[in-house]
């Protein structure tokens, strides 16, 4: 038996035969936000994640990164639940979740709530269980910044940069740094954020050996390209917060 | 919407109607291929080779046989093996006859081993994963440089040119070009200086949005009936009698709408397997490439490398020029000696003041997937080498690529020897240039990029890329000269309205369109009075087929001939009809064409168009007014381009932004301005994908690992840059309404002029492409470094 | 398998095979505008409009969407009266081949259904899953523009049209 959760995973590798539960006929797709709290239900989709986030907070890093995400097509179909239950490299929505202390809520035998770090290091030791939701944290005082790098607007990404930086006038007070598309399929240089901490951010330069990981050889660019076009990026996106603004960078 | 281009004296040419099929096509109501209604259709699939190079030692076929539903399996045990170019082009082809339906060896990853019908996709899909197949791998090669040592050899079937001209598998040399004009060597030695510089250009896929497809079956009289999708309905017709040995005249080609060629289907490769299965079985087939295989086992755009060695005098022009071409031509030689032709005989005519010119190129098998006709067609590769050549040139002298062009290009009036030395894959035909705007094309495209303000300014905008601008310019050709040939009949209707037959191939350039402007302009009616039907051999007489930018003129000149001689007739019967009217003996000569009618100068009376067709069908020395005529060009008249791209680069990433692209072109009278532009702007925009973000990945065995859209990049709507198509036209007298084509000529420039940009701003060189991120990276790490 | 669609305003009942896309169920039921480009929602040549928002039928199960409503091209207007939407592609010069068309018409529809006065920016994202090789999009972006001004000007506000 396999479970679909509505979303494009499944599709590319048909079954032949069997039982296919298609969870997006039972319910899990609202998306509500609170005062500091953000959830999503596992069958929303992209699009609609999306736009409730973005009707009360457009500056947050869901709503940069679902903005943009995929096709406009594909985000009317791609379910919040499946991209994180399946992870491909390009999820749009795993780097913001988890930048942004992603949690997640679990239903059937493994029922109870985790962090998202957890989950997407066990998940495939959950049989029999599905995401019923994710909540994440509002981060209204910080300054979002999201990047993914791809060769056009429709291919997938190869790597997605997710950038929180808290100010007090110009220095960093807090930073929060995911990459996913590393080697180990994601990465938070919890010491680079740290270390950061203190610094002028308009003054910040990130080098690639400060990221505590790299990006692997992909889709004909090199491993030392593209773990320096995100070193660059995270530079950008905090040194952008000193500007006092949130945004994306450019696509590729 | 555009602006009307035309001269005072037309009526119809000139004015941008609307493409007659285009409401239909947004409705969803046009038929493509895959589209027809079939009785029964069995499915056809095909199982690929997953080696480069390997013999076949055995296929098992027994267990894919006793799925349920499964029909045959075909194998090169049960088909015929005769040798064929799969090239759609006039016969006999000039390219190879070194392919066969199944060969007992494989030479690429996604060579065809077999194929299998099935009553239905599932039992098809089943029995192709059930053939097993055993080979012996042979050694192989993917670099073309490698394989002229002839080892491992890749043809050695039997395979053999059909023309005479050079062709040496032993060497894996599927063709080779060798012209020179003047004494180069010479030339060089007595320049004040040589420069000598390496390009090269990459393998491609033209991501037509509808693939391959076709569809066949027995009509009533037992006829084959093959539904295509395909450029060349008559070369299809001839390649499948010959290879099935079955006469010409039991096959039926139509081409319904077709989603997009751009010289894939300038190629007959679905079109024999599927009518074997059908006269084999009496039943109709379907068959359609998935996109996978479209981007494998389908065609591509052949890689070349170029080395170009300009002498420069004195004055900055250029005395000597040698260019050496290799070309990969992949595991066949389809195309394999015209494009790389044409990398010269496109190119080289448009300097035309160099004396002393070489060109010495071969096109070489390898194991790869293979090279085919793909818009511009050799002309986009040898540009783009040329056309950063001339602006390495005109740095070191200091001066202005604008000035340069204006000054050294090939004018009204002049000639090149190039045109009578290089054909297509022969001798080709000398010609004196009758139209030529390109001075005027340079400047309003120079204007309207801001060329003066941005050139050498190195502007740093706030996100701080550095811009820069880069032109390059193009000429093409309309037709091949002396061997393209159209033919066009039409006839006339009770209320004056015409059908007209061409055998034209419209790919959704709007050919259709473009004939029926045309013929409306000759018989003085409205384009809304003429219908046409086109490319269906049995209905619509013969047409090469829309490739080498052959459709508006050589296609046009047999439309507003036969339409022309249509007109005779009318006004003889006009005539009859005023001698009633008028009592006198009026002189059809002497009658004044008027819209849909004739006029008495004398008497002031007029006879209508409709007056002529009842009179003529129903009542006196009855008749059908109807006429047929063909065209061949003596000449093959250019159209030329200027194009001009602003780029911005990131000089932390190397990320190339176009800001804005500007085309300037020539095509003489556009019969249609809004479908004119609309081939340069889709040309461009394939032009700037294929120079930043196109890229075939391989394995190390040769295996292609990004045949999908997600991951080979061709742009959204979301990626292309301010596009701006400036028309600036001449008038061609060889031409229809002094029209010349216009197809290919827009793909050749984006390439080097972003090139040329991209130093402008940044200072780096990017000879090979793609120009990816990492590559403009890396070269500005380098320059750095030294 | 059997189910019940409303594919352009009109219930019908379609047994098909319990794993077959929305794309082949559509096809096999005569719909035929909706083409066929890779199959795997990556070029948008499959976009139908499910429930007035736009997804590549190639990935979404039939079975999935029984009892939704679902649009084509051929249901954007009628044969007497096309929505303004296709006419302007046509008239603008934005159908070339004309394969990706169906899937652009109903892009921009469901674009302009949220956003009648869309900026550039917000028509290149909304047609950015819609890949066309003939055109280079430059005279498809001036036909939504002129699209979306035609229908800003007619009297009542109706841009599916008659169906």
């Amino acid at each position: 038996m396999r479970l679909h959760g509505g979303g494009t995973g499944l599709l590319r590798n048909r079954p032949a035969s069997g039982t296919l539960v298609d969870l997006s006929l039972v319910g899990f797709s609202d998306t509500s936000v609170d005062s500091d709290t953000i959830t999503i239900g596992s069958t929303a989709t992209f699009a609609s994640a999306c736009k409730a986030v973005a009707a009360v907070q457009p500056g947050h890093i869901i709503a940069l990164a679902l903005s943009h995400a995929a096709t406009p097509a594909l985000r009317n179909r791609i379910t919040i639940g499946g991209s994180v239950a399946l992870f491909p490299p390009w999820s749009s929505i795993v780097g913001p979740l988890l930048a942004t202390d992603g949690r997640v809520r679990l239903v059937g035998h493994d029922a109870g709530e985790v962090e998202l770090s957890e989950y997407l290091a066990t998940r495939d030791f959950r049989q029999g269980t599905a995401i019923e939701s994710i909540t994440c944290a509002r981060e209204t005082e910080a300054f979002a910044y999201w990047y993914e790098f791809r060769r056009t607007r429709l291919t997938y990404p190869l790597f997605t940069v997710s950038v929180l930086t808290r100010l007090a006038g110009t220095e960093i007070t807090g930073c929060r740094i995911v990459l996913t598309g590393t080697r180990g399929r994601y990465a938070r240089p919890v010491h680079l954020e740290e270390e950061i901490v203190g610094s002028a951010a308009d003054a910040v330069t990130i080098k690639p050996s400060q990221l505590e990981t790299i990006i692997p050889d992909r889709q004909g660019f090199s491993s030392e390209y593209l773990t320096h076009v995100a070193s660059v990026e995270i530079t950008r996106g905090i040194r952008k917060a000193a500007t006092g603004k949130s945004g994306s960078g450019g696509g590729s | 919407m555009s602006k009307s281009s035309t001269r005072d004296e037309f009526s119809v040419v000139g004015i941008p109607i609307r493409k007659v099929d285009a409401l239909a096509l947004s409705r969803g109501e046009a038929r493509f291929t895959a589209d027809y209604d079939l009785r029964s259709p069995l499915r056809l699939g095909f199982v690929y080779s997953t080696l480069p190079h390997a013999e076949i030692t055995d296929i098992h076929t027994s267990e894919a046989m006793s799925v349920p539903g499964v029909v045959g399996v075909w194998d090169y045990r049960n088909t015929p093996g005769t040798l064929y170019t799969t090239a759609g082009q006039g016969f006999p082809e000039p390219s190879p006859y070194d392919y066969s339906l199944f060969d007992s060896r494989v030479r690429y990853v996604g060579d065809r081993v077999c194929m299998v019908a099935a009553e239905s996709s599932a039992a098809l899909e089943e029995a192709l994963n059930r053939v097993h197949v055993e080979y012996k791998p042979l050694p192989s090669v993917f670099d073309p440089e490698e394989a002229l040592s002839g080892m491992p050899r890749i043809h050695d079937h039997g395979e053999h040119a059909a023309i005479p001209v050079p062709y040496e598998p032993e060497h894996n040399i599927a063709a080779v070009v060798d012209i020179s004009i003047g004494d180069v060597e010479a030339g060089l030695r007595a320049a004040d200086e040589v420069i000598t510089e390496t390009y090269t250009t990459h393998q491609a896929s033209h991501c037509c949005i509808e693939t391959h497809v076709v569809a066949t079956y027995l009509d009533g009289k037992d006829r084959l009936v093959i539904v295509s999708a395909t450029q060349v309905p008559f070369h299809a017709r001839r390649i499948v009698s010959r290879v099935l040995d079955i006469p010409i005249g039991s096959v039926r080609v139509i081409k319904p709408r077709i989603g997009g060629g751009f010289g894939a289907k300038q190629e007959v490769i679905l079109e024999p397997y599927a009518a074997l299965v059908t006269l084999q079985t009496g039943r109709a087939v379907r068959c359609e490439l998935s996109r996978r295989e479209e981007f494998v086992s389908s065609r591509t755009r052949h890689p070349m490398k170029v080395t170009l060695s300009t002498g420069l005098g004195g004055d900055g022009g250029i005395t000597a020029l040698r260019m050496d071409a290799i070309m990969n031509s992949g595991a066949y030689g389809a195309h394999a000696l015209t494009v790389l032709s044409n990398a010269g005989a496109k190119v080289l005519p448009l300097f035309n003041k160099i004396e002393n010119i070489s060109f010495y190129g071969r096109s070489v098998y390898t194991n790869l997937p293979v090279g085919g006709a793909y818009r511009g067609y050799g002309a986009t590769q040898g540009y783009f080498a040329l056309n950063q050549h001339i602006d390495i040139i005109c740095r070191k002298l200091g001066v202005d690529p604008v000035e340069y062009c204006r000054k050294w290009t090939i004018r009204t009036g002049e000639t090149s020897p190039i045109f009578e030395a290089l054909g297509e894959g022969k001798e080709g035909v000398s010609q004196v240039i009758q139209s030529c705007s390109l001075d005027q094309c340079i400047t309003r495209g120079a204007s309207a990029i801001g060329w003066s303000d941005l050139r050498d300014a190195k502007q740093i905008d706030e996100d701080g890329r550095v811009h820069g601008v880069g032109m390059a310019i193009a000429m093409q050709g309309s037709g091949i000269p002396l061997i393209d040939m159209a033919s066009a009949s039409i006839k006339m209707n009770e209320d004056g309205s015409f059908n007209l037959f061409a055998g034209a191939t419209d790919l959704g350039t709007g050919s259709d369109t473009v004939l029926i402007q045309i013929a409306a302009e000759a018989l003085k009616v409205d384009a809304s009075s003429v219908d046409i039907l086109s490319s269906d051999t049995d209905l619509t007489p013969f047409d090469v087929g829309a490739y080498a930018s052959s459709t508006t003129y050589v296609s046009g000149m047999a439309v507003k001939k036969c339409a022309l001689a249509a007109l005779d007739q009318i006004r003889a019967v006009a005539a009859e009809i005023l001698r009633g009217k008028t009592g006198t003996e009026v002189d059809a000569g002497s009658l004044a064409h008027e819209h849909a009618a004739f006029r008495d100068p004398g008497s002031g009376e007029t006879a209508t168009f409709e007056e002529v067709a009842y009179r003529s069908l129903y009542s006196v020395d009855q008749q059908q007014i109807q006429a047929a005529a063909s065209f061949s060009g003596e000449t093959s008249p250019p159209p030329f381009i200027a194009q001009f791209a602003h780029v911005a680069v990131d000089p932390e990433t190397g990320r190339v932004d176009v800001v804005k692209f500007v085309s300037a072109v020539d095509c003489g009278q556009p019969i249609n301005p809004t479908l004119a532009e609309g081939q340069i702007d889709g040309a461009v925009v394939n032009g700037i994908s294929f120079a930043l973000t196109e890229e075939f990945l391989y394995t190390m065995d040769g295996r292609l690992t990004n045949s999908s859209f997600g991951r080979y990049g061709i742009f959204t709507a979301a990626d292309i840059p301010e596009i701006e198509t400036i028309l600036v036209p001449t008038y061609e007298e060889t031409g229809p309404y002094g029209a010349k084509s216009v197809g290919e000529i827009g793909i050749n420039g984006p390439a080097p002029a972003i090139a040329n940009a991209i130093f402008d701003a940044v200072g780096v060189r990017l000879r090979d492409l793609p120009m990816t991120n990492e590559r403009v990276y890396a070269a500005m790490k380098e320059a750095a470094a030294t | 398998m059997t189910g019940v669609f409303t594919i352009n305003g009109n219930e019908r009942t379609i047994e098909f095979d319990s794993g077959a896309t929305l794309l082949e169920v559509l096809r096999e039921a005569g719909h035929v505008e909706v083409k066929h480009g890779c199959g795997q929602g990556e070029c948008g040549a499959c976009v139908v409009l499910l429930d007035g928002n736009p997804v590549n039928s190639c990935q979404v199960f039939a079975a999935s969407v029984r009892g939704r409503s679902i649009t084509t091209a051929a249901g954007l207007g009628s044969r007497l009266e096309p929505s303004p939407i296709q006419t302007a592609f046509a008239d603008a010069g934005a159908v070339q081949c004309g394969f990706c068309t169906p899937g652009m018409v109903l892009s921009t529809h469901a674009l302009l259904e949220n956003t009648p006065d869309p900026t550039d920016d917000e028509i290149t994202e909304a047609l950015s899953g819609n890949l066309c090789r003939c055109t280079g999009y430059a005279k498809t972006i001036e036909a939504v523009r002129e699209a979306a001004r035609r229908l800003r000007e007619q009297p009542s506000r109706n841009p599916g049209g008659k169906r």
